[in-house]
């Protein structure tokens, strides 16, 4: 029988990137229309199957307000797995993502990690090339994906891969 | 494409708008098909979305038949045709379905109907709305109908009572501008889809509007042109003498109280004693339609509900600490906010802050930018609480989730409320001395897939309580209540009844503390779950 990973990740990235939308998404396959500022730490778990062996993804979302950087930085206690959001209608959000993986560094010794680009359906407002994701991704030497919750696209792919990614490091 | 006249009609769609353009951006056909959605400008919005089509195709080699423009909670849809583009205005994504009937009506106004407005009459002499195309509007309505005609409204005539109307309809004897749709279904004895449809052809051919487009539940604030109808001197007010005599007298009342925080029902209870109700909605009902006036917006509600938060909190501080380190905790928040349209509302007064509830401010402002706003109240509430003296939190808590149960919990609804629980979830990590839990949480047999919302609730309580208040907490919870909470299934919770169930756990969980109090009103109101009557305030 294989055996069940509990893994912790948790989800960081500049405010309205959709950091609780996505969770939401992953975990109960719904879209939260309305925005609101996630004041401290939201929580959310999944029973997955990734390849052969079965996970139990909990989830912690952080709030990303200034003001909440020491309540964060409780809660990064014990992650293996940190999704970098940003949302490519926002250049301020992209310009953001080493900032927080500053702050990350600060706070976990070892983790994997992978870049998370947001809100791919609006087309018309979109302002971040794949190209340029994918470049600071490789900068920061972990995988880069595009996915859009709105529509459900890639979402499940993005924590199979970060799920993947902290399994195969334990082997 | 498909070209044949289906003859059936959608009942149900999210559309407000349909505009069609001509390749260089000029407005060929506009149509609004919700009576309360606010007017686009036909004109502006022809260029905009041509200079959109061009820039998707050039930009991003986009080459779809179809795309959409998201504008947070207005969805625009871009349908291509051969010489004309179909914008349709929604509310939420389009369906194949609707899309299909869009495409069609794109088909048949290219072939049918483009020839007869080409060359087009409209030049900057004419306004755009006076080449309208009735006929092709009456096909529109009768594919898609009106949008959310409410059984409440009134229907009247725009043209003059003597003018003989060209148009046939079934309801002719029917709209006398007293009775509203569902008198008109019961008195003519016609359907209501048949009612529904026959208004949506009066309405395409705009010998129809509504009266009475708003609930007793709406939040009414005034546009920057509202001034010109308290002006005596005004033509706007000269022509009121004139139209409806009498009516300039009532406006003048009302206008003190159509303060963006006074719901229509509250506003009629104050003027009820001076003033007839119905002398009083018809005021109303002219002032939005002349768009002087009008309802808040979904988003602008939640906006209300925190600025009214953030200002009960003040005063809450106030009353709790002292007014000097009330006022010195919202000075020290405010050197950091940044965003002009929040800061422009708070004022000093004396050594007082005051919130202003003035929504002019957010007119023209897109919805995105809207939560942005609701977002940065949000951090305003959060930081002024946490600067506040730790030692007086609890009572300060305490009193705030009294006050809090009272204005804000009671007097606003469940989708208002969205978004607020993480201030009640906040002041619960202020207010829990313990660290708090960061391992793993034991989830057990808890579900996050619910099926009802009991059980959603349960689940949020139990994770979200985990980690404030760790998880000892929970395990006294489990006991005290006599609940195996996360070690079965929240439907096999039943013992002697599920609801006494979960009721204790509801119980156990108020005891927690104020801020657990102030949590659970909120998640139970916005999930229309009653209280335990002890947990009440």
């Amino acid at each position: 029988m294989s055996p069940t990973y509990l893994l912790k990740i948790v989800t960081v990235g500049a405010q309205s990137v959709g950091k609780t939308s996505i969770i939401i998404r992953f975990s109960t396959g719904a879209f939260r229309e309305h925005y609101s500022p996630t004041l401290g730490v939201g929580f959310a778990y999944k029973k997955m199957e990734v390849g052969e062996d079965n996970v139990n993804m909990q989830i912690w979302d952080l709030g990303s307000q200034d003001f909440l950087e020491r309540t964060r930085a409780n809660y990064y206690l014990g992650a293996q797995g940190v999704i970098f959001m940003y949302d490519v209608t926002s250049w301020e959000s992209f310009n953001e993502v080493i900032d927080w993986k500053n702050e990350v560094d600060r706070n976990l010794d070892d983790y994997k990690a992978i870049l998370v680009a947001n809100k791919t359906d609006l087309i018309m407002e979109r302002v971040v090339s794949s190209e340029e994701g994918q470049k600071v991704a490789d900068q920061m030497g972990i995988p880069h994906t595009e996915v859009s919750v709105r529509l459900d696209k890639h979402v499940n792919d993005a924590f199979a891969t970060i799920a993947r990614n902290i399994i195969d490091a334990f082997q | 494409m498909d070209f044949t006249r289906r003859c059936y009609t959608l009942q149900s769609h999210a559309i407000q708008a349909i505009l069609i353009t001509d390749k260089g951006g000029s407005p060929r056909f506009y149509m609004q098909l919700d009576p309360k959605a606010l007017n686009m400008d036909p004109v502006m919005a022809s260029s905009f979305f041509a200079a959109i089509d061009m820039f998707s195709k050039k930009v991003f080699d986009e080459s779809n038949p179809v795309c959409h423009v998201d504008y947070g909670s207005r969805l625009f849809t871009l349908l291509n045709g051969v010489k004309t583009n179909l914008i349709a205005v929604s509310i939420k994504s389009l369906g194949k379905e609707v899309i299909d009937v869009l495409d069609s009506l794109l088909a048949e106004f290219e072939l049918d109907w483009l020839e007869i407005v080409d060359p087009f009459e409209y030049n900057f002499d004419t306004s755009f709305v006076d080449v309208y195309l009735e006929a092709f509007g009456e096909r529109v309505m009768e594919r898609l109908s009106l949008r959310l005609l409410s059984d409440t409204w009134v229907p009247y005539y725009t043209i003059r009572p003597d003018r003989p109307i060209a148009i046939q309809s079934l309801l002719r004897d029917y709209i006398n501008g007293s009775s509203n749709v569902k008198e008109i279904v019961e008195v003519s004895n016609l359907s209501r889809r048949e009612v529904v449809l026959e208004l949506s052809k009066l309405w395409a051919h705009r010998v129809v509007r509504f009266r009475n487009m708003f609930s007793f539940n709406d939040f009414m604030t005034t546009g920057t042109q509202f001034i010109r109808y308290v002006q005596a001197t005004s033509d706007e007010t000269k022509d009121l003498q004139t139209l409806h005599p009498g009516m300039e007298g009532v406006i003048p009342h009302l206008a003190g109280l159509i303060d963006g925080r006074k719901t229509v029902r509250e506003i009629l209870a104050e003027l009820g004693a001076r003033h007839d109700e119905s002398e009083l909605l018809r005021a109303l009902d002219y002032l939005m339609e002349v768009g002087v006036i009008q309802a808040l917006t979904p988003e602008k509600r939640r906006i209300l509900l925190v600025k009214e938060a953030l200002e009960l909190a003040l005063r809450v501080a106030e009353g709790t600490y002292s007014l000097s380190e009330a006022t010195s905790a919202l000075q020290l928040v405010l050197k950091e906010t940044k965003a002009p349209e929040v800061l422009s509302q708070l004022q000093l007064k004396g050594e007082k802050w005051v919130v202003d509830f003035d929504f002019k401010i957010l007119e023209g402002i897109e919805t995105r930018r809207l939560m942005i706003l609701y977002g940065e109240w949000m951090k305003i509430l959060a930081q002024f609480v946490q600067i506040l003296n730790p030692t007086k939190l609890e009572l300060y808590v305490k009193n705030l989730t009294t006050v809090f149960s009272q204005r804000i919990v009671k007097r606003y609804s469940a989708l208002d409320l969205r978004g607020f629980e993480e201030f009640a979830y906040w002041l619960e990590i202020l207010s829990t001395p313990t660290k708090p839990h960061v391992g793993p949480v034991h989830t057990s047999h808890l579900q996050i897939a619910w099926s009802n919302a009991m059980e959603e609730l349960a689940y949020l309580l139990v994770t979200r309580g985990h980690i404030i208040y760790r998880s000892e907490s929970i395990t006294q919870i489990q006991s005290a209540s006599g609940t195996p909470l996360i070690d079965l299934l929240p439907e096999e919770w039943v013992g002697k009844d599920h609801v006494d169930t979960f009721e204790r756990v509801m119980y156990e969980y108020s005891k927690l503390g104020p801020a657990a109090v102030l949590t659970l009103l909120i998640l139970a109101t916005q999930r229309a779950i009653l209280l335990p009557q002890e947990v009440l305030i």
